[in-house]
């Protein structure tokens, strides 16, 4: 029995070109999503560094300022006071804000403050009423006003070029990940779809293939070629299906050979009696069907157990060999013949009347007359043949072979080697 | 069935009472300090400490049971967990860290003494007046010099006039509230701004060490109301320059 042979597969194991490429794929997609993650990161970090650090720094600027700005006014409140408790109340705010914490922190503040501090402390007489260079007091003070009324705008400028810078950071970072997040995202979905497509042609198109050839597998026509896979696994299967095409070509043909000999007889080639009688019944159904003439006819060659007890069954089977290739030769192809007995033969002839039927057996019977058949033993052997001929138009086969018969019968009775036809009146 | 759904709406009812409970917080505040936590008129607890603690609450969600104490009883009532919170301005110290838990600085602080005659710290023999339990005693006592308690700062001109004390040391806010007023300022009292350790820098709120994350949470709602402007409009409304 023979066994289906597949060839090792040659290519790279899909697992491992699917392991990789998953592989690879995953590294870009975490790589990906570590430089998203990185920016998300940043931002968090950006918007927390701004809650945390950036407002409360500009909170505080604003609120030394406003410290600034109250210094201003109580040092104002020094020189517009109406009474010495006014005088002592704006004096006593001047030292307060100038000594607060606040102003400490800062070094420019810190310095000014000092300045204003030493003004109030020693440069400035505290009774009433004023004496009469208090204009020029004034001035000094309005020298200093004017540096903290800067010192002010500078606090807010600083306040507001912190937040700008911070919000400008931000949005570097926000744009930074906007570019990397338009070309990550194309980039996956070029990997997605480089994925998808590679499975498509090495795995989906290559097994619809196989599936369609499947399909359309039979013994006969030639196994189209196909298309080698770079895959291990879909080679295998290629070759698989190609040795299970071989296989079936092999049965099948084994499967003919085994059908020709059961239809055909063993010593002569030609059709059995079943195969012969299921043919015949077909052409007589086809031609009864087309109204077209078909004639049936029986032969017998004469004398043939005194051929056998002469020359032997050898002798005798080379007869039989011999007068089956008369027929071969003379026969046309739609023509069928069987060889139904021992020396009995049956014969359907299509598209023919009993006379073209006649004519034909005539020059079949004249060959096997001129023609004796030689034997390996040197000798030859005159055989003859007897044949009876009837018109199957329109008579079912087993009747009208029964009339051939019948006219076989005549010609026997009428002195052998001679073909008969069957006559309507004959019984 | 119907048993056990009415356990569970019972059970449900429960943990709410007792989730409510937990969202109220008792707060120790003083009910003498102008202007960081006084009566107004109306009998109300008002101030800058009071407004700052509100705001916290009403940030947190949760709801501030205030109760005047004394301020000599603070430390110890936090320690106690008698309250949870002490909303009263307490100077960062070491031996206040070393008790009890303190919240960010609300404010920053310092100390100013304040004299008739001329007698500023140094002057040997001297009585300086100060409210029992206030860093300012605790000052005066570290420094050795004889210390005239007050109940309430607001004594300390009455006490100078008297000559029941030769100088007072009060903190900064209490100091801002005596000078606006027409007849302390008239006095024509000599003082000194004093910012050295233990007498001025940051000034917290106090909180039960039992409650670690409280504080965390009243940290959190802190640096909020200074963020969202809330802690300057209160600084505004109390106080005349900015403290922070």
């Amino acid at each position: 029995m023979p066994m289906l042979k597949v060839s090792a597969a040659q290519g790279i194991r899909a697992r491992s070109l699917f392991l990789w490429v998953a592989l690879i794929v995953s590294s870009l997609f975490a790589f990906g999503i570590g430089l998203i993650a990185e920016d998300q990161q940043q931002v968090m970090s950006s918007t927390t560094h701004i809650q945390e650090e950036t407002i409360p720094t500009m909170m505080a600027k604003q609120r030394l300022a406003r410290n600034l700005e109250r210094l201003r006014t109580a040092g104002d409140d020094v020189f517009d006071a109406q009474s010495s408790e006014s005088r002592q109340q704006a004096l006593f705010m001047t030292e307060l804000i100038a000594a607060h914490p606040s102003i400490k922190d800062d070094p420019h503040a810190r310095a000014l403050t000092e300045q204003v501090k030493r003004f109030f402390d020693h440069g400035l007489p505290k009774d009433l009423p004023a004496p009469s260079d208090w204009s020029r007091h004034r001035a000094q003070w309005q020298g200093l006003s004017k540096q903290l009324g800067l010192l002010i705008d500078d606090m807010f400028n600083d306040s507001i070029h912190l937040a700008s810078q911070e919000l400008g950071a931000a949005t570097n970072i926000q744009t930074k990940a906007r570019y990397k997040l338009t070309v990550i995202l194309p980039l996956f979905i070029g990997l997605l779809l480089l994925l998808l497509w590679s499975a498509h042609f090495l795995l989906v198109k290559p097994l619809q293939r196989m599936d369609q050839l499947l399909a359309e597998i039979d013994a006969i026509d030639t196994l189209p070629v196909q298309t080698s896979s770079p895959l291990r696994e879909i080679g295998a299967v290629q070759a698989a299906l190609s040795a299970l095409h071989e296989l079936l070509r092999h049965k099948e043909k084994t499967r003919q050979t085994l059908e020709y000999m059961a239809e055909r007889d063993d010593l002569t080639n030609l059709l059995n009696r079943r195969k012969f009688m299921e043919s015949a019944a077909a052409e007589l159904n086809r031609d009864h069907r087309n109204h077209r003439p078909v004639t049936v006819a029986m032969a017998d060659i004469d004398f043939f157990k005194s051929i056998n007890d002469t020359y032997g069954h050898t002798g005798g089977d080379q007869v039989l060999k011999a007068f089956a290739e008369v027929l071969k030769q003379d026969l046309r192809d739609a023509d069928l013949v069987g060889r139904i007995g021992g020396e009995e033969f049956a014969f359907v002839l299509p598209e023919t009347g009993p006379e073209g039927a006649q004519r034909l057996m005539e020059r079949i019977r004249t060959t096997v007359q001129m023609h004796p058949v030689d034997l390996a033993d040197g000798r030859q052997v005159h055989a003859t043949i007897s044949i009876g001929v009837a018109d199957a138009t329109s008579q079912p086969l087993a009747q009208a072979l029964k009339h051939a018969d019948a006219a076989l019968y005549k010609a026997k009775s009428g002195g052998r080697n001679r073909v008969e036809v069957h006559q309507a009146t004959q019984a | 069935m119907l048993g056990k759904i009415i356990f569970a709406v019972f059970s449900f009812l429960m943990a709410s009472s007792t989730s409510a409970e937990e969202m109220s917080l008792r707060i120790g505040v003083l009910g003498n300090s102008v202007p960081m936590s006084y009566q107004n008129a109306k009998g109300e607890l008002t101030g800058f400490s009071i407004g700052i603690v509100r705001a916290l609450c009403e940030d947190m969600g949760v709801t501030c049971n205030l109760k005047v104490i004394a301020l000599d009883k603070a430390v110890e009532s936090l320690v106690t967990e008698e309250f949870d919170v002490v909303a009263i301005g307490l100077l960062d110290t070491p031996e206040r860290r070393s008790r009890i838990l303190l919240t960010k600085p609300f404010f920053r602080s310092a100390s100013i003494w304040f004299t008739k005659h001329r007698k500023f710290p140094g002057t040997p023999g001297i009585k300086v007046a100060a409210v029992a339990g206030s860093v300012q005693s605790a000052f005066l006592q570290n420094k050795g010099w004889k210390m005239v308690p007050m109940q309430s700062n607001d004594q300390i001109g009455q006490m100078l006039m008297s000559d029941q004390a030769d100088a007072g040391l009060v903190p900064m806010p209490t100091a801002i509230a005596l000078m606006q007023n027409a007849s302390f300022s008239s006095l024509n009292l000599q003082y000194q701004i004093m910012d050295e350790p233990g007498l001025g820098g940051d000034v917290c709120f106090g909180v039960t060490p039992k409650k670690p994350e409280l504080k965390k949470k009243l940290d959190a709602a802190l640096d909020r109301i200074k963020r969202n402007g809330r802690y300057d409009k209160i600084n505004s409304e109390f106080l005349p320059f900015r403290v922070n």
